[in-house]
This record gives structure tokens, C-alpha cells and sequence, in this order.
């Protein structure tokens, strides 16, 4: 079973998913939904990500290529220059900087694709709701039965409509 | 901080909205006259590959000339994006929501422009895989000490970064246009939008990556500029080889980037009828950055200008002189004045700043970076160290052409810009207004 409650209030939002996670729903449980981002007071619904650590890791990666290309440009490449190299220091200062960069923005990119399941869409239990100016939607997933008590949070808190869907669908 | 007006949900979605289908008579006229000069412009590249190089005015010992200048001054001002948009949204500064997007773009359009002038320049442009550092069969491997090389890599990572940076926020606003549009608008919106549905999950998403995004676009605009001055740094030409070049360029590309984001703003509040939401106080917030800027490459100017002055060095005394009272003396009292007195005098005295002098500013500006850039490329290479070889340039109508059509293929990218997606992000201002 899955419940799309609909609220106007942030305030009312907060307390739904407080009473929500009270009655055991965990946070993979409870989705929002709205057309302007909904800022929940710290503690509450707190979303991990690892967009960070995977732009560091990006930009660590692309200077390790830009590395190993210019180590083996300088080593394979049978250029005669007399002895001098053929990427100056500036210019392997300037390639691997600007990699560097380039590798911070696409880990940035990938890693926000992933969790934000665009691109390749996460498994949803049932459609998402239709976004309304200033509303904001609770979607919660009940899958053992236990929706009539998250259909009481849900009203106790304030929601102005709640709609049931079969999970699946 | 009142600084945004409390504009209804459906009134921000109207207003903003309208001019994705509404198109006047003076629109397409626009259109037109910009389409045309950038065919032109084109015909004369054509003409130019056919011919070959020399009927671009070049001559010894000047061939760097108009095509640099129009290079410089175009990544100059894609700064107004990523630089003004970056460092606001870090700083949190709420005004920046209807500014951020007509910021944005006039990078990736400066950008795409700024980029392809190498190209032109190359001559034989066919050959312009030769920029990338590829490995090659035929033993014939680019040259990697060339500035081209720094060039290509910079202006590579700032145009994916700066795309990025602009598509990112695009996306929410994507996705409502694709549940409210038609035709092809839909098809389109729905492809762009990537499956976006407004999920907590992917608000906090995007909100951590916009924050990364702009930390790291940031230190790729410093760098990119910094780059583009070293091609001229690096080289023992009078009045190149300064340490100061790095900083100086960073500070003259966010100078022209501010004047252009002004007159782009003061454009987009008239012709698409957006004065709620554009409002004095961005203008009067923008015209104080623009001081700013101006005092800043003033101080830059003359530290330059001093330092060889006073270091009376032969070769570069030649150049100074011929700038301060010489052949170029016009264009540089030129510069100063428009870069510098007339700003000072109009945006200085609060009873003067308003969007009519702050406009008049950003085209002076405009005006002025683009006589900078000139006179930082030609007038050293026409008076090298030796005096027996300094030479004179004159452009060529091909060069002229070529100059008129990137302003012409700049607001014609923009004119296509604003009639398919929202100019200002309007998930943002909603958030920003009734948050």
C-alpha cells in the first residue's frame, strides 16, 4: 500500500514525517514531493550523500590519467628533442589542473544522476504524484499493513488529501 | 531581506512563461538581422579558408590581432556567469535568484564563441584535431608546449563545467514546462528533464551538487583566465612578460562579464516586460560590483602601466610611449575614460546610479575591455625589441566581419535562449520569495 498525503504547510510536513519515523517508517519509506525544495528543521529526514566524496575522487582519478599520459607521452613517444622534455613542467601543470577540475565535475554529475535516480529512474513502489505550486506531497510505503496508523499520522499533522495506490502500480 | 517581490506561484509561472510563446514582430526582425550578419560573417571565414590567412591584415611582426582580442574579450566576459553567479550563490545572497540563469547562459554563449575564434585563426581549420593531444601514427604529435594546448584543455573544462552549471538548475523547471507544454516543446523538455519528479531525494541532490558545482566552476574560471594571460606572459614580447598578467586578466574578464550581465538584465526587463522581477535594486547591486571592478582594473592598469614607466626599459619604454602619447594614445585615453572615468562619475554619485546610467556603464565597458584587449595584443607585437623590425597593422574587412558576426551570434544565441527556456529559474524565485 502507498499513501500520497498532500500538505500546504512546512511546518506540517515536518511534524507528519516526525510521527511517521515514531511509528517505526524509516526514511526509505517516506518520499516528499514538491516544485520548490522543502527545508525540514536538522533531524529530521536527513538525507546521506556522497556527491562530495565522489567529486574528490573524480578529480583524484583524472589527475592520475592526466599522469599517466603525460608519463608515457614523455617515455613512449620517439620524438628526438635532444634531451629535452617534451611537456614542459608549465604545460603538465596546466593539463593536470584543468583535469583535475574536469574530474571534480564529472564525479559532481554522475554521483548527483545516481542519487537523485535521474537518468536511470529508482525503483518506485507507485507513480509519483502530480506537483502543485506550494504544495508538498508525503509518499509513504506500507508495505506490511500498517497504513491505517500512517494514514492517522498523516491526518493527525495536518494533511489536506490522502490517496491510497497499490504498490506496483 | 526583502529583496524579492511576493509574486503568487501562478503569477511567476505566467510572467515567466509568456515569452516561451509569444513571439512580436520586432523579435523575428531581430532575429533576422543577426542571422544575416552571422552569415556574412561565416561567407567571410569561407572566404578567408579559400584565400588563406593573409587577407586577415596580418603582417610581420603582427600576426596576432583582432581574432586574439575577439578571444580574449569573449572568455573575458563568460566570467559573468560562472564568477557572479558562483560567488553569490555561495555567499548565499538571495537578490541573485532572477540574475543567476541571464548569467549562466551569457558564459556558455561567450564560451561557445570564445572557443571557436582558435579555430578561425587556425587557417587551415581543418586541422584543428591538432589542438588535442592525441597520440598519432605518423609520428606527428602536436606540440605541447604550444598555448594552444593550455587553451584547449582550459576552455574544454570550463565549457563542460559551465554547461553543467547552467543545466542543473534548469532541470525542475524543465520538468513543470513538460507537464504544462505541447508538440515538440514537450518531447524536448521531457528528454532534457531526465526523469525528474521533484522527490526530496533529489532536491537535496541537486542542492549539495550546485554547491560543489560553484566552488569547483569557480576555481576553473580563475584558472581558465589565468591561462589565457599566460599565452601572453609567457613570451619575452615588451609588456608581455609580467607576473601581473594572472590576476590583471581575472579582474578585466570579471569587469566585462558584470557590463555585459547589466546590459543582457537591462535588455530581458524591457523587451520580455520583466520589471517585477529585474528590479532596480539588482541593477543598483550590480552597478556597485561594477565600481568595484572599474577602481580594481585601474589599479591594475596604472600599476602596469608605472612599473614600465618606471623601469625604463628600451623596449618596453617604446610601447608605453607609443600608448601614452604615441599611435595608440587615442585608444588608450579611450579605454580610460570608458572603463574608467565615465563609470566612476555614474555609478560613484548614488544620485546619478540608476538602470539608464548603469546600462550607458555596460556599454562603455564593453567597449573599453574590448580596446584593452586590443591594445594589450597589438600594440606590443608591432614594436618588438628590435626597432628595425616593428611593423603597422590595419584590419581587414574580413577581420571586421568576422568581429561584427560573434556579437551578432551572441545575441542571436540568446534571442533563441530566452524564447525556449526560462531566463530566470523559477523554482528559485519561488523558493526564494515565499521560503
Amino acid at each position: 500500500m502507498l499513501l500520497t498525503a498532500e500538505f500546504v504547510e512546512t511546518e506540517a510536513v515536518s511534524k507528519a514525517v516526525t510521527s511517521l519515523t515514531a511509528e517505526g517508517f524509516s526514511g526509505d519509506e517516506i518520499e516528499l514531493f514538491s516544485d520548490v525544495p522543502v527545508q525540514l528543521p536538522p533531524g529530521v529526514l536527513d538525507r546521506r550523500s556522497r556527491i562530495s566524496l565522489m567529486a574528490v575522487l573524480g578529480a583524484v582519478v583524472n589527475a592520475s590519467l592526466a599522469t599517466a599520459f603525460i608519463y608515457f607521452t614523455q617515455h613512449n613517444y620517439p620524438l628526438v628533442t635532444g634531451g629535452m622534455p617534451i611537456f614542459t613542467g608549465w604545460s603538465i601543470g596546466i593539463v593536470t589542473g584543468e583535469m583535475v577540475g574536469a574530474g571534480a565535475v564529472a564525479g559532481t554529475i554522475l554521483m548527483l544522476l545516481w542519487e537523485g535516480g535521474l537518468l536511470i529512474p529508482r525503483k518506485r513502489s507507485g507513480p509519483p504524484p502530480a506537483l502543485k505550486p506550494g504544495s508538498v506531497f508525503v509518499q509513504v510505503s506500507c508495505p506490511d499493513g500498517r497504513s491505517v496508523r500512517a494514514a492517522g499520522c498523516l491526518t493527525k499533522a495536518g494533511a489536506v488529501d490522502i490517496q491510497e495506490h497499490r504498490e506496483g502500480r | 531581506m526583502a529583496t524579492l517581490a511576493e509574486i503568487p506561484h501562478s503569477d511567476v509561472r505566467t510572467d515567466l512563461w509568456r515569452p516561451l510563446s509569444q513571439f512580436s514582430v520586432r523579435y523575428w526582425t531581430l532575429v533576422t538581422l543577426c542571422s544575416l550578419t552571422v552569415a556574412a560573417a561565416l561567407a567571410a571565414w569561407g572566404y578567408q579558408i579559400y584565400r588563406g590567412l593573409g587577407i586577415a591584415g596580418y603582417n610581420r611582426p603582427v600576426f596576432w590581432a583582432f581574432y586574439e582580442t575577439d578571444f580574449v574579450f569573449w572568455i573575458g566576459i563568460s566570467h559573468a556567469g560562472t564568477l557572479i553567479s558562483a560567488i553569490l550563490r555561495l555567499a548565499g545572497a538571495r537578490w541573485r535568484k532572477p540574475v543567476t540563469r541571464a548569467a549562466e547562459a551569457i558564459t556558455v554563449f561567450c564560451l561557445m564563441i570564445g572557443a571557436l575564434i582558435p579555430l578561425i585563426h587556425l587557417g587551415r581549420v581543418w586541422r584543428f584535431y591538432w589542438l588535442i593531444p592525441y597520440p598519432n601514427e605518423r609520428l606527428i604529435w602536436p606540440n605541447f608546449r604550444s598555448p594552444l594546448v593550455w587553451d584547449m584543455t582550459a576552455i574544454f573544462t570550463y565549457l563542460t563545467g559551465s554547461v553543467l552549471y547552467l543545466y542543473l538548475p534548469l532541470i525542475p523547471d524543465l520538468a513543470e514546462l513538460a507537464s504544462h507544454s505541447r508538440d515538440w516543446r514537450r518531447h524536448l523538455y521531457r528528454l532534457l528533464a531526465i526523469g525528474w519528479v521533484g522527490s526530496d531525494r533529489q532536491w537535496h541532490a541537486l542542492e549539495i551538487a550546485m554547491k560543489l558545482m560553484a566552488g569547483i566552476v569557480l576555481c576553473i574560471a580563475v584558472s581558465v583566465h589565468t591561462v589565457v594571460s599566460w599565452d601572453f606572459s609567457m613570451a619575452i614580447v615588451p609588456m608581455w612578460h609580467s607576473t601581473i598578467f594572472g590576476p590583471y586578466f581575472v579582474v578585466g574578464a570579471i569587469f566585462s562579464g558584470i557590463a555585459a550581465l547589466v546590459l543582457v538584465m537591462a535588455g530581458l526587463r524591457h523587451f520580455l516586460h520583466l520589471e517585477e522581477y529585474l528590479q532596480p535594486l539588482h541593477f543598483d547591486n550590480l552597478g556597485k560590483l561594477l565600481l568595484l571592478m572599474s577602481l580594481l582594473w585601474f589599479y591594475f592598469t596604472m600599476a602596469e602601466q608605472l612599473t614600465v614607466w618606471y623601469g625604463n626599459d628600451p623596449g618596453e619604454y617604446a610601447v608605453f610611449q607609443s600608448r601614452i602619447y604615441g599611435n595608440f594614445a587615442p585608444l588608450f585615453w579611450t579605454m580610460v575614460f570608458c572603463n574608467f572615468v565615465l563609470p566612476f562619475a555614474l555609478l560613484g554619485i548614488k544620485r546619478l546610479r540608476n538602470i539608464t546610467t548603469i546600462g550607458i556603464c555596460g556599454v562603455t565597458v564593453l567597449i573599453g575591455m574590448w580596446i584593452e584587449r586590443f591594445l594589450i595584443i597589438v600594440n606590443p607585437l608591432r614594436q618588438p625589441r628590435l626597432a628595425a623590425a616593428w611593423g603597422t597593422y590595419a584590419p581587414t574587412w574580413v577581420e571586421l566581419l568576422i568581429t561584427g558576426g560573434t556579437f551578432a551570434a551572441m545575441v542571436l544565441l540568446y534571442l533563441i535562449f530566452v524564447r525556449i527556456f526560462p531566463v530566470i529559474a523559477i523554482w528559485e524565485y519561488n523558493d526564494a520569495a515565499h521560503g
